[in-house]
Protein backbone atom coordinates (compact mmCIF):
# COMPACT_ATOMS: atom_id res chain seq x y z
CA UNK A 1 0.00 0.00 0.00
CA UNK A 2 1.09 3.45 -1.20
CA UNK A 3 -0.50 5.66 1.47
CA UNK A 4 -0.48 9.08 0.67
CA UNK A 5 -0.25 12.07 3.26
CA UNK A 6 -3.56 12.91 3.29
CA UNK A 7 -5.35 9.81 3.06
CA UNK A 8 -2.62 8.37 6.01
CA UNK A 9 -4.23 11.59 8.22
CA UNK A 10 -7.09 10.98 7.49
CA UNK A 11 -7.09 7.10 8.58
CA UNK A 12 -5.31 8.28 12.09
CA UNK A 13 -8.05 10.80 12.31
CA UNK A 14 -10.86 8.42 11.70
CA UNK A 15 -8.93 6.03 13.85
CA UNK A 16 -9.28 8.54 16.82
CA UNK A 17 -12.42 9.65 16.13
CA UNK A 18 -13.84 5.71 16.14
CA UNK A 19 -11.81 5.99 19.98
CA UNK A 20 -13.29 9.01 21.26
CA UNK A 21 -16.65 8.58 20.25
CA UNK A 22 -16.76 4.83 21.36
CA UNK A 23 -15.31 5.45 24.84
CA UNK A 24 -17.66 8.42 25.80
CA UNK A 25 -20.73 6.39 26.60
CA UNK A 26 -18.57 4.08 28.98
CA UNK A 27 -17.31 7.82 30.07
CA UNK A 28 -20.77 7.75 30.87
CA UNK A 29 -21.52 5.02 32.48
CA UNK A 30 -18.60 5.30 34.83
CA UNK A 31 -19.22 8.72 35.83
CA UNK A 32 -23.35 7.74 36.77
CA UNK A 33 -21.25 4.52 38.45
CA UNK A 34 -19.02 7.13 40.64
CA UNK A 35 -22.11 9.31 41.58
CA UNK A 36 -24.43 6.63 42.47
CA UNK A 37 -21.80 4.75 43.89
CA UNK A 38 -21.22 6.83 46.57
CA UNK A 39 -24.91 7.51 47.93
CA UNK A 40 -26.09 3.68 47.74
CA UNK A 41 -26.08 0.69 49.49
CA UNK A 42 -26.23 -1.89 46.53
CA UNK A 43 -24.18 -0.48 43.78
CA UNK A 44 -20.36 -0.68 45.38
CA UNK A 45 -17.89 1.86 44.58
CA UNK A 46 -15.13 1.32 41.80
CA UNK A 47 -12.61 0.71 44.52
CA UNK A 48 -14.29 -1.87 46.03
CA UNK A 49 -14.58 -3.72 42.89
CA UNK A 50 -11.04 -3.08 41.45
CA UNK A 51 -10.28 -4.90 44.81
CA UNK A 52 -12.04 -7.99 43.75
CA UNK A 53 -10.34 -7.98 40.12
CA UNK A 54 -7.05 -6.98 40.83
CA UNK A 55 -6.80 -10.33 43.40
CA UNK A 56 -8.78 -12.90 40.82
CA UNK A 57 -7.50 -15.76 42.93
CA UNK A 58 -7.77 -14.88 46.44
CA UNK A 59 -10.78 -16.70 48.36
CA UNK A 60 -13.80 -14.60 48.79
CA UNK A 61 -15.76 -14.84 52.34
CA UNK A 62 -18.48 -16.50 50.02
CA UNK A 63 -19.90 -19.67 49.61
CA UNK A 64 -18.05 -19.95 46.08
CA UNK A 65 -14.58 -20.61 44.27
CA UNK A 66 -12.67 -17.66 43.99
CA UNK A 67 -13.41 -15.25 40.76
CA UNK A 68 -10.51 -16.71 38.93
CA UNK A 69 -11.26 -20.27 39.22
CA UNK A 70 -14.99 -19.59 38.71
CA UNK A 71 -14.09 -17.36 35.43
CA UNK A 72 -12.18 -20.85 34.28
CA UNK A 73 -14.86 -23.06 35.61
CA UNK A 74 -17.17 -21.15 33.29
CA UNK A 75 -15.03 -20.92 30.52
CA UNK A 76 -13.89 -24.54 30.69
CA UNK A 77 -17.65 -26.06 29.98
CA UNK A 78 -18.15 -23.00 27.34
CA UNK A 79 -15.18 -24.40 25.59
CA UNK A 80 -15.63 -27.88 26.24
CA UNK A 81 -19.61 -27.59 25.22
CA UNK A 82 -18.85 -25.48 21.93
CA UNK A 83 -16.03 -27.73 20.89
CA UNK A 84 -18.74 -30.85 20.70
CA UNK A 85 -21.07 -28.30 19.18
CA UNK A 86 -18.61 -28.01 16.32
CA UNK A 87 -17.40 -31.26 15.83
CA UNK A 88 -21.02 -32.37 15.72
CA UNK A 89 -22.65 -29.44 13.38
CA UNK A 90 -19.80 -28.64 10.94
CA UNK A 91 -19.90 -32.37 9.79
CA UNK A 92 -23.65 -32.82 10.27
CA UNK A 93 -24.30 -30.10 8.36
CA UNK A 94 -22.78 -30.69 5.69
CA UNK A 95 -24.24 -33.67 4.97
CA UNK A 96 -27.22 -32.60 5.34
CA UNK A 97 -26.46 -29.84 3.05
CA UNK A 98 -25.05 -31.95 0.29
CA UNK A 99 -27.06 -35.42 0.85
CA UNK A 100 -30.77 -34.95 -0.07
CA UNK A 101 -32.45 -38.24 1.95
CA UNK A 102 -30.20 -36.73 5.10
CA UNK A 103 -31.79 -33.44 4.92
CA UNK A 104 -35.52 -34.78 4.20
CA UNK A 105 -34.85 -36.49 7.11
CA UNK A 106 -33.60 -34.27 9.83
CA UNK A 107 -34.99 -30.93 8.49
CA UNK A 108 -38.13 -31.27 10.50
CA UNK A 109 -36.71 -32.56 13.67
CA UNK A 110 -34.04 -29.86 13.17
CA UNK A 111 -36.68 -27.57 13.31
CA UNK A 112 -38.82 -28.33 16.13
CA UNK A 113 -35.54 -28.77 18.33
CA UNK A 114 -34.08 -25.08 17.31
CA UNK A 115 -36.57 -23.16 19.16
CA UNK A 116 -35.98 -24.58 22.40
CA UNK A 117 -34.24 -22.71 24.63
CA UNK A 118 -31.44 -25.13 25.95
CA UNK A 119 -31.89 -23.79 29.50
CA UNK A 120 -35.11 -25.71 29.35
CA UNK A 121 -33.35 -29.08 29.21
CA UNK A 122 -31.53 -28.40 32.38
CA UNK A 123 -33.69 -29.97 34.97
CA UNK A 124 -33.88 -33.32 32.72
CA UNK A 125 -30.42 -33.42 32.58
CA UNK A 126 -29.33 -33.28 35.73
CA UNK A 127 -31.32 -36.06 36.62
CA UNK A 128 -30.48 -38.04 34.05
CA UNK A 129 -26.43 -37.33 34.19
CA UNK A 130 -26.75 -36.74 37.87
CA UNK A 131 -23.35 -35.67 39.48
CA UNK A 132 -21.53 -37.07 36.27
CA UNK A 133 -18.18 -34.44 35.25
CA UNK A 134 -15.46 -34.60 33.65
CA UNK A 135 -14.13 -35.00 36.50
CA UNK A 136 -15.64 -38.97 37.33
CA UNK A 137 -15.58 -39.56 33.71
CA UNK A 138 -11.77 -39.15 33.87
CA UNK A 139 -10.96 -40.61 37.32
CA UNK A 140 -9.02 -38.02 38.20
CA UNK A 141 -7.38 -38.07 41.65
CA UNK A 142 -8.13 -36.04 44.26
CA UNK A 143 -5.89 -32.79 43.22
CA UNK A 144 -6.37 -29.49 41.86
CA UNK A 145 -7.28 -30.28 38.64
CA UNK A 146 -9.76 -32.88 40.00
CA UNK A 147 -11.56 -30.05 41.94
CA UNK A 148 -11.46 -28.50 38.90
CA UNK A 149 -13.26 -31.22 36.19
CA UNK A 150 -15.43 -32.42 38.78
CA UNK A 151 -17.22 -29.15 38.60
CA UNK A 152 -17.89 -29.54 34.63
CA UNK A 153 -20.88 -31.46 35.15
CA UNK A 154 -21.79 -33.59 31.99
CA UNK A 155 -25.61 -31.85 31.90
CA UNK A 156 -24.01 -28.56 32.19
CA UNK A 157 -22.14 -29.32 28.94
CA UNK A 158 -24.64 -30.44 27.44
CA UNK A 159 -27.07 -27.55 27.85
CA UNK A 160 -24.01 -25.61 25.83
CA UNK A 161 -23.88 -27.91 23.21
CA UNK A 162 -27.36 -27.61 22.67
CA UNK A 163 -27.43 -23.91 22.38
CA UNK A 164 -24.25 -23.71 20.40
CA UNK A 165 -25.24 -26.24 17.92
CA UNK A 166 -27.91 -25.05 16.11
CA UNK A 167 -25.79 -22.02 14.76
CA UNK A 168 -23.66 -23.35 13.70
CA UNK A 169 -25.08 -26.46 12.14
CA UNK A 170 -27.47 -23.70 10.33
CA UNK A 171 -24.46 -21.38 9.16
CA UNK A 172 -23.02 -24.70 7.69
CA UNK A 173 -26.04 -25.56 5.37
CA UNK A 174 -26.17 -22.63 4.01
CA UNK A 175 -23.04 -22.30 3.52
CA UNK A 176 -22.65 -25.80 1.99
CA UNK A 177 -26.19 -25.16 -0.19
CA UNK A 178 -24.86 -21.83 -1.41
CA UNK A 179 -22.24 -22.87 -3.69
CA UNK A 180 -22.12 -21.42 -7.08
CA UNK A 181 -22.48 -24.29 -9.45
CA UNK A 182 -20.87 -22.62 -11.98
CA UNK A 183 -17.68 -23.43 -9.36
CA UNK A 184 -18.85 -26.77 -9.59
CA UNK A 185 -19.25 -27.30 -13.30
CA UNK A 186 -15.70 -26.02 -13.19
CA UNK A 187 -14.39 -28.76 -10.98
CA UNK A 188 -16.55 -31.45 -12.44
CA UNK A 189 -14.99 -30.50 -15.84
CA UNK A 190 -11.31 -30.63 -14.63
CA UNK A 191 -12.07 -33.82 -13.74
CA UNK A 192 -12.52 -34.01 -9.89
CA UNK A 193 -14.74 -36.22 -8.33
CA UNK A 194 -17.36 -35.81 -5.91
CA UNK A 195 -15.12 -36.27 -2.42
CA UNK A 196 -12.89 -33.62 -4.16
CA UNK A 197 -15.67 -31.55 -4.94
CA UNK A 198 -16.61 -31.44 -1.65
CA UNK A 199 -12.67 -31.24 -0.41
CA UNK A 200 -11.82 -28.49 -2.92
CA UNK A 201 -14.70 -26.50 -4.17
CA UNK A 202 -17.49 -26.60 -1.33
CA UNK A 203 -15.95 -26.43 1.97
CA UNK A 204 -13.43 -23.51 0.66
CA UNK A 205 -16.64 -21.98 -0.39
CA UNK A 206 -18.89 -22.59 2.84
CA UNK A 207 -15.84 -21.71 4.97
CA UNK A 208 -16.59 -18.09 5.77
CA UNK A 209 -20.13 -19.36 6.77
CA UNK A 210 -19.27 -22.09 8.73
CA UNK A 211 -16.57 -19.48 11.05
CA UNK A 212 -19.70 -16.80 10.63
CA UNK A 213 -21.97 -19.81 12.92
CA UNK A 214 -19.16 -20.66 14.68
CA UNK A 215 -18.55 -17.42 15.87
CA UNK A 216 -22.72 -16.74 16.58
CA UNK A 217 -22.42 -19.84 18.15
CA UNK A 218 -20.06 -19.15 20.46
CA UNK A 219 -21.62 -16.23 21.76
CA UNK A 220 -25.45 -18.45 22.07
CA UNK A 221 -22.92 -20.43 24.56
CA UNK A 222 -21.17 -17.63 26.37
CA UNK A 223 -25.26 -16.84 26.94
CA UNK A 224 -26.72 -19.80 27.90
CA UNK A 225 -23.70 -20.66 30.18
CA UNK A 226 -25.09 -17.79 32.84
CA UNK A 227 -28.56 -18.35 32.50
CA UNK A 228 -27.83 -22.26 33.29
CA UNK A 229 -25.50 -21.54 36.24
CA UNK A 230 -28.09 -19.56 37.92
CA UNK A 231 -29.98 -22.97 38.30
CA UNK A 232 -30.31 -24.46 41.52
CA UNK A 233 -27.72 -27.37 41.93
CA UNK A 234 -25.04 -25.75 40.68
CA UNK A 235 -22.02 -25.53 42.82
CA UNK A 236 -19.46 -22.93 41.02
CA UNK A 237 -19.04 -21.10 37.59
CA UNK A 238 -19.40 -17.26 37.67
CA UNK A 239 -23.16 -16.84 37.65
CA UNK A 240 -23.00 -19.20 40.80
CA UNK A 241 -20.56 -16.32 42.14
CA UNK A 242 -23.37 -14.25 41.46
CA UNK A 243 -26.02 -15.54 43.09
CA UNK A 244 -24.15 -16.06 46.63
CA UNK A 245 -22.69 -12.91 46.44
CA UNK A 246 -26.17 -11.34 45.80
CA UNK A 247 -27.84 -13.13 48.81
CA UNK A 248 -25.24 -12.40 51.49
CA UNK A 249 -25.68 -8.04 50.00
CA UNK A 250 -21.81 -8.82 48.83
CA UNK A 251 -22.46 -6.48 45.19
CA UNK A 252 -18.15 -5.63 44.92
CA UNK A 253 -18.84 -9.35 43.45
CA UNK A 254 -21.44 -9.61 41.78
CA UNK A 255 -20.14 -6.44 39.46
CA UNK A 256 -16.55 -7.80 39.28
CA UNK A 257 -18.33 -11.32 37.95
CA UNK A 258 -21.01 -8.93 35.45
CA UNK A 259 -17.38 -7.25 34.28
CA UNK A 260 -15.39 -10.59 33.50
CA UNK A 261 -18.64 -12.19 31.82
CA UNK A 262 -18.97 -8.82 29.23
CA UNK A 263 -15.13 -8.98 28.71
CA UNK A 264 -14.96 -12.66 27.91
CA UNK A 265 -17.29 -12.59 25.98
CA UNK A 266 -15.79 -9.50 23.83
CA UNK A 267 -12.66 -11.28 24.39
CA UNK A 268 -14.09 -14.45 23.09
CA UNK A 269 -15.89 -12.53 20.35
CA UNK A 270 -13.01 -11.28 19.01
CA UNK A 271 -10.53 -13.86 18.62
CA UNK A 272 -13.51 -15.60 16.24
CA UNK A 273 -14.07 -12.22 14.15
CA UNK A 274 -10.85 -12.46 13.49
CA UNK A 275 -10.28 -16.06 12.37
CA UNK A 276 -13.89 -14.93 9.85
CA UNK A 277 -11.57 -12.14 8.65
CA UNK A 278 -8.94 -13.83 7.72
CA UNK A 279 -10.56 -16.86 6.18
CA UNK A 280 -13.54 -14.54 4.40
CA UNK A 281 -10.33 -12.49 2.90
CA UNK A 282 -11.12 -13.25 -0.81
CA UNK A 283 -14.91 -12.53 -0.03
CA UNK A 284 -13.67 -9.02 0.00
CA UNK A 285 -15.31 -7.93 -3.39
CA UNK A 286 -17.46 -10.60 -3.50
CA UNK A 287 -20.55 -9.02 -2.36
CA UNK B 1 -6.70 -41.35 -41.54
CA UNK B 2 -6.53 -40.68 -37.85
CA UNK B 3 -9.14 -40.70 -35.31
CA UNK B 4 -11.54 -37.25 -35.08
CA UNK B 5 -10.96 -35.53 -31.59
CA UNK B 6 -14.64 -35.13 -31.27
CA UNK B 7 -17.21 -36.95 -32.86
CA UNK B 8 -21.04 -36.76 -32.65
CA UNK B 9 -23.40 -38.74 -34.38
CA UNK B 10 -27.39 -37.94 -34.47
CA UNK B 11 -26.87 -36.54 -31.07
CA UNK B 12 -30.22 -34.81 -29.34
CA UNK B 13 -31.28 -33.35 -26.24
CA UNK B 14 -34.56 -32.39 -24.85
CA UNK B 15 -35.28 -30.41 -21.82
CA UNK B 16 -38.72 -30.58 -19.91
CA UNK B 17 -39.06 -27.06 -18.92
CA UNK B 18 -40.61 -25.77 -15.96
CA UNK B 19 -44.53 -25.78 -17.80
CA UNK B 20 -43.80 -29.60 -18.29
CA UNK B 21 -43.50 -29.32 -21.95
CA UNK B 22 -40.50 -30.92 -23.58
CA UNK B 23 -38.05 -28.79 -25.56
CA UNK B 24 -36.02 -29.87 -28.16
CA UNK B 25 -32.63 -27.74 -28.17
CA UNK B 26 -30.56 -30.25 -30.21
CA UNK B 27 -32.29 -32.24 -32.95
CA UNK B 28 -29.74 -35.30 -34.97
CA UNK B 29 -27.00 -33.32 -35.07
CA UNK B 30 -23.86 -34.74 -36.70
CA UNK B 31 -20.43 -33.49 -36.25
CA UNK B 32 -16.89 -34.73 -36.38
CA UNK B 33 -13.82 -32.33 -35.13
CA UNK B 34 -10.09 -33.24 -36.56
CA UNK B 35 -7.58 -33.16 -34.00
CA UNK B 36 -5.63 -29.65 -34.01
CA UNK B 37 -8.61 -28.18 -35.63
CA UNK B 38 -10.09 -24.44 -34.41
CA UNK B 39 -13.85 -25.00 -34.99
CA UNK B 40 -15.84 -22.26 -34.45
CA UNK B 41 -19.76 -22.49 -33.65
CA UNK B 42 -21.97 -19.89 -34.56
CA UNK B 43 -25.71 -19.28 -34.26
CA UNK B 44 -28.45 -17.50 -32.28
CA UNK B 45 -28.52 -17.26 -28.19
CA UNK B 46 -30.79 -19.97 -27.54
CA UNK B 47 -29.92 -22.48 -29.99
CA UNK B 48 -27.84 -25.13 -28.88
CA UNK B 49 -24.55 -24.24 -28.54
CA UNK B 50 -24.08 -23.84 -25.11
CA UNK B 51 -26.09 -27.31 -24.20
CA UNK B 52 -23.57 -28.87 -27.13
CA UNK B 53 -20.42 -27.89 -25.17
CA UNK B 54 -22.15 -29.15 -21.92
CA UNK B 55 -22.92 -32.22 -23.40
CA UNK B 56 -19.02 -32.58 -24.55
CA UNK B 57 -18.14 -32.23 -20.99
CA UNK B 58 -20.34 -34.71 -19.86
CA UNK B 59 -21.82 -31.83 -17.78
CA UNK B 60 -25.46 -32.96 -18.88
CA UNK B 61 -26.46 -35.76 -20.23
CA UNK B 62 -27.35 -36.46 -23.77
CA UNK B 63 -31.03 -37.58 -24.63
CA UNK B 64 -29.87 -39.66 -27.71
CA UNK B 65 -27.32 -40.21 -30.10
CA UNK B 66 -23.44 -41.66 -30.11
CA UNK B 67 -20.66 -38.72 -28.56
CA UNK B 68 -16.78 -39.27 -28.71
CA UNK B 69 -14.49 -36.82 -27.15
CA UNK B 70 -10.80 -37.68 -27.57
CA UNK B 71 -12.01 -41.37 -28.09
CA UNK B 72 -14.37 -42.10 -24.68
CA UNK B 73 -17.47 -41.31 -23.55
CA UNK B 74 -18.11 -37.28 -22.56
CA UNK B 75 -16.55 -36.74 -18.78
CA UNK B 76 -15.27 -40.19 -18.89
CA UNK B 77 -11.76 -40.15 -20.24
CA UNK B 78 -9.15 -37.53 -20.12
CA UNK B 79 -10.60 -34.24 -18.87
CA UNK B 80 -11.64 -31.21 -21.32
CA UNK B 81 -10.42 -27.90 -20.70
CA UNK B 82 -13.51 -25.76 -20.59
CA UNK B 83 -13.64 -21.75 -20.41
CA UNK B 84 -17.05 -19.77 -19.09
CA UNK B 85 -18.36 -17.04 -20.12
CA UNK B 86 -18.44 -15.34 -17.04
CA UNK B 87 -15.60 -15.39 -14.87
CA UNK B 88 -15.55 -18.67 -13.32
CA UNK B 89 -12.00 -18.45 -11.36
CA UNK B 90 -12.67 -19.95 -7.65
CA UNK B 91 -12.71 -16.35 -5.53
CA UNK B 92 -11.03 -18.40 -2.53
CA UNK B 93 -7.95 -19.63 -4.33
CA UNK B 94 -5.42 -16.95 -6.19
CA UNK B 95 -4.28 -17.09 -9.44
CA UNK B 96 -1.55 -19.63 -9.67
CA UNK B 97 -3.61 -21.62 -7.23
CA UNK B 98 -6.81 -21.72 -9.46
CA UNK B 99 -4.51 -22.49 -12.77
CA UNK B 100 -2.78 -25.63 -10.25
CA UNK B 101 -6.35 -26.94 -9.28
CA UNK B 102 -6.74 -29.36 -12.44
CA UNK B 103 -3.31 -30.24 -11.90
CA UNK B 104 -3.62 -31.28 -7.95
CA UNK B 105 -6.71 -33.09 -8.04
CA UNK B 106 -5.31 -35.27 -10.38
CA UNK B 107 -2.40 -36.12 -7.72
CA UNK B 108 0.39 -33.75 -9.58
CA UNK B 109 2.94 -33.02 -7.25
CA UNK B 110 2.41 -29.92 -6.01
CA UNK B 111 6.22 -28.28 -7.40
CA UNK B 112 5.34 -30.30 -10.32
CA UNK B 113 1.80 -28.28 -10.73
CA UNK B 114 3.19 -25.01 -9.97
CA UNK B 115 6.04 -25.10 -13.25
CA UNK B 116 3.37 -26.38 -15.59
CA UNK B 117 0.62 -23.50 -14.15
CA UNK B 118 3.47 -20.97 -14.46
CA UNK B 119 4.17 -22.08 -17.76
CA UNK B 120 0.18 -21.82 -18.94
CA UNK B 121 0.18 -18.40 -17.28
CA UNK B 122 2.94 -17.34 -19.12
CA UNK B 123 1.01 -18.72 -22.63
CA UNK B 124 -1.25 -16.32 -22.06
CA UNK B 125 1.16 -13.79 -20.76
CA UNK B 126 -0.54 -13.52 -16.92
CA UNK B 127 3.04 -14.14 -15.73
CA UNK B 128 3.11 -11.27 -13.10
CA UNK B 129 -0.07 -11.84 -11.69
CA UNK B 130 0.19 -15.34 -9.76
CA UNK B 131 -0.20 -13.93 -6.64
CA UNK B 132 -3.19 -12.10 -6.95
CA UNK B 133 -6.57 -12.71 -6.17
CA UNK B 134 -9.16 -13.29 -8.82
CA UNK B 135 -11.26 -10.01 -7.33
CA UNK B 136 -8.31 -7.94 -8.23
CA UNK B 137 -8.13 -8.72 -11.87
CA UNK B 138 -9.77 -7.07 -14.75
CA UNK B 139 -12.10 -9.09 -16.89
CA UNK B 140 -9.91 -9.74 -19.28
CA UNK B 141 -7.40 -10.92 -17.55
CA UNK B 142 -9.33 -13.18 -15.60
CA UNK B 143 -10.50 -14.84 -18.66
CA UNK B 144 -6.65 -14.84 -19.38
CA UNK B 145 -6.75 -16.75 -16.25
CA UNK B 146 -9.55 -19.47 -17.16
CA UNK B 147 -7.70 -20.25 -20.58
CA UNK B 148 -4.23 -20.91 -18.55
CA UNK B 149 -6.43 -22.89 -15.89
CA UNK B 150 -8.21 -24.95 -19.02
CA UNK B 151 -5.34 -25.63 -20.80
CA UNK B 152 -3.72 -27.44 -17.43
CA UNK B 153 -7.09 -28.91 -16.98
CA UNK B 154 -6.73 -30.94 -20.26
CA UNK B 155 -4.02 -29.76 -23.06
CA UNK B 156 -5.81 -31.80 -25.97
CA UNK B 157 -9.00 -30.15 -26.27
CA UNK B 158 -10.52 -26.92 -25.62
CA UNK B 159 -13.97 -26.05 -25.07
CA UNK B 160 -14.59 -21.78 -25.12
CA UNK B 161 -18.38 -21.03 -24.70
CA UNK B 162 -18.41 -17.20 -25.89
CA UNK B 163 -15.51 -16.53 -23.90
CA UNK B 164 -15.11 -13.75 -24.43
CA UNK B 165 -18.81 -11.72 -24.99
CA UNK B 166 -18.23 -9.81 -21.68
CA UNK B 167 -15.41 -8.00 -22.45
CA UNK B 168 -14.74 -4.63 -24.25
CA UNK B 169 -13.50 -4.77 -27.88
CA UNK B 170 -10.13 -3.95 -27.20
CA UNK B 171 -9.46 -6.58 -24.25
CA UNK B 172 -11.40 -8.80 -26.75
CA UNK B 173 -8.89 -8.48 -29.79
CA UNK B 174 -5.93 -9.07 -27.53
CA UNK B 175 -7.24 -12.45 -26.52
CA UNK B 176 -8.05 -13.65 -29.29
CA UNK B 177 -4.60 -12.77 -30.63
CA UNK B 178 -3.65 -14.82 -27.07
CA UNK B 179 -5.64 -17.85 -27.99
CA UNK B 180 -4.67 -17.44 -32.11
CA UNK B 181 -1.07 -17.62 -30.87
CA UNK B 182 -1.81 -20.68 -28.22
CA UNK B 183 -3.38 -22.90 -30.79
CA UNK B 184 -0.36 -21.85 -33.56
CA UNK B 185 1.98 -23.36 -30.70
CA UNK B 186 0.37 -26.04 -29.36
CA UNK B 187 -1.95 -27.61 -31.96
CA UNK B 188 -4.75 -28.48 -29.58
CA UNK B 189 -8.12 -28.76 -30.84
CA UNK B 190 -10.58 -25.88 -30.42
CA UNK B 191 -14.56 -25.38 -30.04
CA UNK B 192 -15.17 -22.23 -29.84
CA UNK B 193 -18.68 -21.03 -29.86
CA UNK B 194 -19.54 -17.45 -30.43
CA UNK B 195 -22.44 -15.27 -32.10
CA UNK B 196 -20.44 -12.61 -32.80
CA UNK B 197 -19.54 -13.23 -37.32
CA UNK B 198 -16.34 -11.80 -37.49
CA UNK B 199 -15.05 -13.30 -34.30
CA UNK B 200 -15.76 -16.59 -36.07
CA UNK B 201 -14.51 -16.15 -39.07
CA UNK B 202 -11.19 -14.11 -37.67
CA UNK B 203 -10.48 -17.29 -35.38
CA UNK B 204 -11.85 -20.43 -36.94
CA UNK B 205 -10.64 -22.84 -39.46
CA UNK B 206 -14.15 -23.57 -39.66
CA UNK B 207 -17.58 -22.55 -39.10
CA UNK B 208 -20.46 -24.16 -38.59
CA UNK B 209 -24.08 -22.63 -38.08
CA UNK B 210 -26.38 -24.02 -35.46
CA UNK B 211 -29.81 -23.26 -35.98
CA UNK B 212 -33.04 -25.19 -34.51
CA UNK B 213 -30.66 -27.73 -33.06
CA UNK B 214 -29.03 -28.91 -36.19
CA UNK B 215 -26.30 -27.60 -38.70
CA UNK B 216 -27.52 -25.38 -41.03
CA UNK B 217 -24.52 -24.08 -42.66
CA UNK B 218 -21.13 -24.91 -43.04
CA UNK B 219 -18.04 -22.95 -44.02
CA UNK B 220 -14.16 -23.77 -44.69
CA UNK B 221 -12.37 -20.83 -44.32
CA UNK B 222 -9.27 -20.38 -45.91
CA UNK B 223 -8.02 -16.92 -45.39
CA UNK B 224 -4.41 -17.18 -44.87
CA UNK B 225 -3.38 -15.96 -41.79
CA UNK B 226 -2.62 -13.46 -39.65
CA UNK B 227 -6.05 -12.60 -40.87
CA UNK B 228 -7.08 -8.94 -41.09
CA UNK B 229 -10.01 -8.08 -40.39
CA UNK B 230 -9.81 -4.38 -42.65
CA UNK B 231 -8.51 -6.68 -45.92
CA UNK B 232 -10.64 -6.83 -48.78
CA UNK B 233 -10.75 -10.83 -48.43
CA UNK B 234 -11.89 -10.66 -45.34
CA UNK B 235 -15.19 -8.40 -46.06
CA UNK B 236 -15.87 -10.41 -49.09
CA UNK B 237 -16.31 -13.77 -46.80
CA UNK B 238 -18.03 -12.02 -44.12
CA UNK B 239 -20.46 -10.65 -46.25
CA UNK B 240 -20.97 -14.34 -47.81
CA UNK B 241 -20.71 -15.33 -44.51
CA UNK B 242 -23.47 -13.27 -43.41
CA UNK B 243 -25.33 -14.58 -46.62
CA UNK B 244 -24.99 -17.79 -45.84
CA UNK B 245 -26.36 -17.54 -42.11
CA UNK B 246 -29.41 -15.14 -43.62
CA UNK B 247 -30.57 -17.97 -46.71
CA UNK B 248 -30.09 -20.75 -43.87
CA UNK B 249 -33.06 -22.22 -43.49
CA UNK B 250 -34.37 -22.11 -39.54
Amino acid sequence: MSGSGTTRTSTVRGVARKFVLGALPPLLVLLAWVHFGSRSAVIPSIPEVARVLAHPFAEPDLDSLSLGTSTLVSLLRVLIGFGLAAATAVPLGILVGRVRIVREIFSPIVEMARPICPVAWLPLLIVIFGRMSVGTLLHGEASWRHELTSQLGVAMIVVIWWGAFFPIFVNTVHGVTHVKTLYQEVAKTCGASRGLILLHVVLPAALPSIVAGLRIGMGTGWMVIVAAEFFPGTRSGLAYMITTADEVGRHEYVFACILVIGLLGVLLNAVLGRLEDRVGRWQARER
Amino acid sequence: MTEAAIEIRGLSKTFVNEAGEEVSVLRGLDLTVAPGEFLCVLGPTGGGKTTLLRLLTGLTPATSGHLRVGGSAPGRGDPVGMVFQQNSLFPWRRVLANVTFPLTIRGIPRREAKARAREMLGLVRLGGAENAWPYELSGGMQQRAAIARALAAGGEILLLDEPFGALDEETRRALQEVLLRIHERRRMTVVFVTHNIEEALLLGNRIVVLGGGRIVAEERVRLPRPRDRLSPEFTEALIRLRRVIGLAPR
